[in-house]
C-alpha cells in the first residue's frame, strides 16, 4: 500500500508540474498575440489535454515491474534493510520496499489487501493463518531464521535477576516489565510461555506493558519507563542502551522460528530476492547480527 | 451636579467637555456618531478620558493629573440602554433587584413594590426578558436603575427603538422618575421632541465639542 | 446486547478517562477561552496557536512529548512521583492526560465562541450597577457562556472516547489500565479470532457517539431555553 502510493505520488506530482506548465503555456501563447482573451474551445482541448497526461502518468505510476515489497518483523528491521541495500547496489533496476512492524499488523494487513510481495514472521503462528487464506504460497515456505528469547534492563540500572525455577522474579526488581502484547504478537507469547514456565506468569499481570511490536518495547526500556523487558537477543544487541541480563533457555518456550514466504502476487524478481535471503552470502549477515540459520 | 473638563480621544474621534450639569433632566443632542454614547460612557466610568476630571456631588470620579480613577461598579451612577440590556438568564423581578442587591440596606433609597407600581410593570414580574415587548423592556430597565438608587442616572437613547406611540406612553415615566425618586437625569437623543417635552436645559454634541445650547 | 465483564471493563475505563478528561479541561478551557475572547496583548496570536496545537499535529507527537516529560523519566514526571506519588506512565491517570491535551482545543474553541456571543453591553451595564468585575463574572458572563461550555464538554468527552495515537505512544495498550474503546478495537483486530470482538466493540462505539450528540442536542436546546437565549 505505502508502496504504490509513494509512486503514484512522485509521478502524480511530474504530471501536475508538467500539465500546469502545458495549461499555462498553451494558454499564454493563445492570449497573448492580441491581448485578447483565450477561446473557451482552446482552452478546453488545453485542460483535456493535461487531465489526460495526468491520468496516463498517474496509472503509469501506480506500479513500477522492479519493485520487490517486503513485509518483516519489527525484529528484522535493521537486518532485513542492510540486506535490501547491498541487494539494491547489486541489481541496478530493483526497488526493495520494506515494511516492518508486528507479524499480527502485518499478517492482518496482508489479510486486508494490503500489496506485499515476501512475508517473514516471527512466529508460525502468523504464517500458518496466511496460508490458510491462501495468501501465502505454501511452496515458498520456509523456516529461514532463530533467535533467542532474552531479559533487558536499562543501561546502568541492571536488577540482580537470575532465571531458574525457584528464583523469585517479581521480587527482584520494582517497576514494569515490557514485552509484546501477550495475546497476539509474537515476542509477547514467547514472554508468556517463558514467564508461565518458571511460574512467573500469575504474579506479574499487574506489572506487565505489552507493546504493538517488539522494538516498542525495546524503546521503552530504552527510555528507562519500564525496568525491565522481554526482547530476542538480536534487538538486545541492537540496543547501545540496554544491557543484557539473562537469556531464557530454550525449552521454557517454543522455538522462536522465523517462517516467511511468496505471497500470491510475488514477481519474479520478489523470488530472486527471496532465494537471495537464503544465500550464504545473506547468512553472513543475519549471522552479525545475532540470528541463528534455521536451516 | 456633575462636572466636566476633560478630553478623550481615540482613533480618529474626539471629544472635549468643560461643563457643569445641574439641572434635574440635562438633555444632550447629537447627530448619530456625535459622540453622545462616549459622553455617557466616559461618565459611567466605561471608557477613560485621556485629560481632566470628572466630578459627582462634589466626589472625584476620575482625575487624570491626579491618576484618580473610581470604576464604575463604584461610582454610583446609573445607565439605561437604548435596548434595556436587560439580563437574559433572569427574571424580570431578578433583573430589577439586581442593582438592588449590589447596595447596603442604609443606600436603598427605593422599595421593589413602589417602582413596579410606579412604572406598572406588576404583571411581568416573573416573566422572562426574552418573551417582553419593547416598551415593556425600557421600564424594566428604568425600574432596575431607579432601585439602584444611583445618584445620577444616564439615558442613552432609551426611546429610539420604539414607535411614536409608544415613546409618548413612556415619556411621562421619566418625569415621574423625577418628581417621585428626585434623581437627577442626563438624558441623550437625538430627536429634540422628546427633549423638549422633558427639559428645557440641554446641551449638543457638535464636533467634538459639548457645548450648551443657546 | 448483554457486554462480557472484557467489554464492560473497556467501556467503563472509556467513560472514566472520558469524564476525568473532561473535568480537567473545564477549568483551563473556559479561563483560555474567555481570554482570547476578551483580551488583547502582545503574546496573543503566539498564545492561540500554541493553545491550538493538538488539534493540527499528529496526535502521536504530543503523545510522544508527554511521555519526555511526564514519563517516569520526564521532569515533570519524577517531580509528581516524589511530591504527590502520582505515575502517569502506563497507567488510566495517563490516558486521561493524553486524552484532555489532545481534546483541549475543542473546549477552548467552545468557550472563546461562546464568550464572543455575550454582548459586551450586558457586562458594562452589570457593572454600572455595582457589580464588581468578579461579580459581572460570575452573575452574567459565566451563566450566558454556559450552553457553550456544555458543547465544549461533550465535545472533549466524545474526542477523549476516541483518543488513539496519543494514548497507545503515552502510556500504551494495557488491559484494564489504559486500553480505551479504541485501544480495544486494534488490540481485537490483531488477534488472530479478534473479529468478532472486534465489531460488538465498534457497536458499543457507534452506540457511545450517537448518544453523546443525542445527549448534546438535548442539553443545548434546554440551557438555551432556560437561559432565554433561545436562537432560532
Amino acid at each position: 500500500m505505502h508502496a504504490a502510493g509513494a509512486t503514484a505520488c512522485g509521478g502524480c506530482t511530474k504530471a501536475s508540474f508538467v500539465s500546469l506548465y502545458i495549461y499555462v503555456y498553451i494558454g499564454h501563447g493563445v492570449a497573448h498575440p492580441n491581448g485578447v482573451a483565450m477561446s473557451k474551445i482552446v482552452k478546453l482541448r488545453a485542460g483535456v489535454g493535461c487531465l489526460l497526461l495526468l491520468l496516463q502518468l498517474f496509472i503509469a505510476g501506480s506500479v513500477q515491474a522492479a519493485d520487490v515489497r517486503v513485509s518483516a518483523a519489527a525484529s528484522l528491521t535493521d537486518v532485513i534493510t542492510e540486506l535490501s541495500r547491498a541487494y539494491e547496489k547489486a541489481h541496478a533496476n530493483v526497488l526493495i520496499k520494506t515494511s516492518f512492524a508486528g507479524s499480527s499488523t502485518l499478517a492482518k494487513q496482508i489479510e486486508n489487501g494490503a500489496p506485499a510481495d515476501i512475508f517473514i514472521s516471527a512466529d508460525k503462528d502468523w504464517a500458518d493463518y496466511l496460508v490458510q487464506r491462501n495468501l501465502l504460497n505454501k511452496s515458498t515456505r520456509i523456516d529461514l531464521l532463530r533467535n533467542e528469547l532474552v531479559l533487558i534492563a536499562p543501561n546502568g540500572r541492571v536488577p540482580s535477576v537470575t532465571i531458574a525455577k525457584d528464583a523469585d522474579l517479581l521480587a527482584a526488581f520494582t517497576g514494569k516489565l515490557c514485552t509484546g502484547d501477550t495475546a497476539s504478537v509474537p515476542v509477547g507469547k514467547y514472554a508468556k510461555q517463558a514467564l508461565s514456565y518458571y511460574g512467573w506468569w500469575d504474579g506479574i499481570q499487574p506489572r506487565l506493558v505489552g507493546t504493538e511490536d517488539v522494538r516498542t518495547a525495546l524503546a521503552f526500556v530504552e527510555r528507562g519507563e519500564c525496568t525491565l523487558g522481554i526482547v530476542y537477543k538480536t534487538d538486545a544487541l541492537m540496543s547501545k542502551k540496554v544491557s543484557l541480563v539473562a537469556t531464557f533457555p530454550a525449552e521454557s518456550h517454543l522455538p522462536i522460528v522465523y517462517p516467511g514466504g511468496l505471497t500470491k502476487s510475488a514477481t519474479a524478481e520478489a523470488r530472486a530476492f527471496w532465494q537471495f535471503l537464503q544465500s550464504p552470502v545473506a547468512a553472513e549477515v543475519f549471522v552479525r547480527y545475532g540470528f541463528k540459520f534455521a536451516q | 451636579m456633575l462636572e466636566l473638563d476633560f478630553e478623550f480621544k481615540r482613533a480618529e474621534f474626539s471629544l472635549s467637555a468643560k461643563h457643569t450639569f445641574d439641572a434635574p433632566i440635562t438633555g444632550v443632542l447629537g447627530a448619530s456618531g456625535s459622540g453622545k454614547s462616549t459622553l455617557l460612557a466616559l461618565i459611567a466610568g466605561l471608557l477613560k478620558p485621556q485629560q481632566g476630571s470628572i466630578k459627582l456631588n462634589g466626589e472625584l470620579m476620575c482625575n487624570c493629573a491626579a491618576k484618580i480613577w473610581l470604576p464604575p461598579h463604584k461610582r454610583h451612577i446609573g445607565l439605561v440602554f437604548q435596548d434595556g440590556q436587560l439580563l437574559p438568564h433572569l427574571s424580570v423581578r431578578k433583573n430589577l433587584l439586581y442593582g438592588y442587591n449590589n447596595i447596603s440596606a442604609s443606600q436603598r433609597r427605593f422599595q421593589l413594590d413602589a417602582v413596579v407600581e410606579l412604572l406598572e410593570i406588576g404583571n411581568l414580574l416573573e416573566r422572562r426578558p426574552g418573551t417582553l415587548s419593547g416598551g415593556e423592556k425600557q421600564r424594566v430597565a428604568l425600574g432596575r436603575a431607579v432601585l439602584y438608587s444611583p445618584e445620577l442616572l444616564l439615558l442613552d437613547e432609551p426611546l429610539s427603538a420604539l414607535d411614536e406611540r409608544l415613546k409618548q406612553q413612556i415619556l411621562p415615566f421619566f418625569l415621574r422618575i423625577y418628581s417621585e425618586c428626585k434623581i437627577p437625569m442626563v438624558y441623550v437623543t437625538h430627536a429634540r421632541s422628546e427633549l423638549d417635552y422633558l427639559t428645557a436645559h440641554y446641551f449638543y454634541v457638535q464636533d467634538g465639542k459639548l457645548q450648551p445650547a443657546e | 446486547m448483554i457486554l462480557t465483564e472484557a467489554e464492560w471493563q473497556v467501556l467503563s475505563l472509556s467513560a472514566q478517562v472520558g469524564i476525568c478528561a473532561t473535568l480537567l479541561c473545564a477549568i483551563p478551557g473556559i479561563f483560555f477561552g474567555w481570554l482570547l475572547a476578551r483580551k488583547d496583548f502582545f503574546a496573543k496570536p503566539a498564545l492561540e496557536a500554541i493553545l491550538f496545537m493538538p488539534m493540527v499535529l499528529p496526535p502521536t507527537v504530543p503523545g510522544y512529548l508527554l511521555l519526555v516529560v511526564f514519563g517516569s523519566q520526564g521532569v515533570a514526571g519524577q517531580w509528581l512521583k516524589e511530591n504527590f506519588g502520582i505515575e502517569l506512565a502506563f497507567n488510566w491517570k495517563g490516558a486521561v492526560l493524553a486524552a484532555a491535551v489532545i481534546a483541549f482545543p475543542l473546549m477552548v474553541q467552545a468557550a472563546k465562541l461562546s464568550v464572543q456571543m455575550i454582548d459586551r453591553r450586558l457586562e458594562s451595564t452589570a457593572s454600572t450597577l455595582g457589580a464588581s468585575p468578579f461579580k459581572v463574572w460570575c452573575s452574567v458572563t459565566l451563566p450566558l457562556m454556559l450552553p457553550g461550555i456544555l458543547i465544549g464538554s461533550i465535545m472533549v468527552f466524545s474526542r477523549s472516547l476516541g483518543e488513539f495515537g496519543a494514548t497507545i505512544t503515552f502510556v500504551g495498550n494495557i488491559a484494564g489500565e489504559t486500553r480505551t474503546l479504541p485501544l480495544a478495537i486494534y488490540s481485537a483486530t490483531h488477534q488472530i479470532d479478534g473479529d468478532a470482538m472486534a465489531l460488538r466493540l465498534i457497536c458499543i462505539c457507534l452506540a457511545l457517539a450517537f448518544f453523546s450528540l443525542f445527549l448534546n442536542n438535548l442539553l443545548t436546546r434546554r440551557t438555551e431555553k432556560w437561559l432565554g437565549v433561545r436562537r432560532a
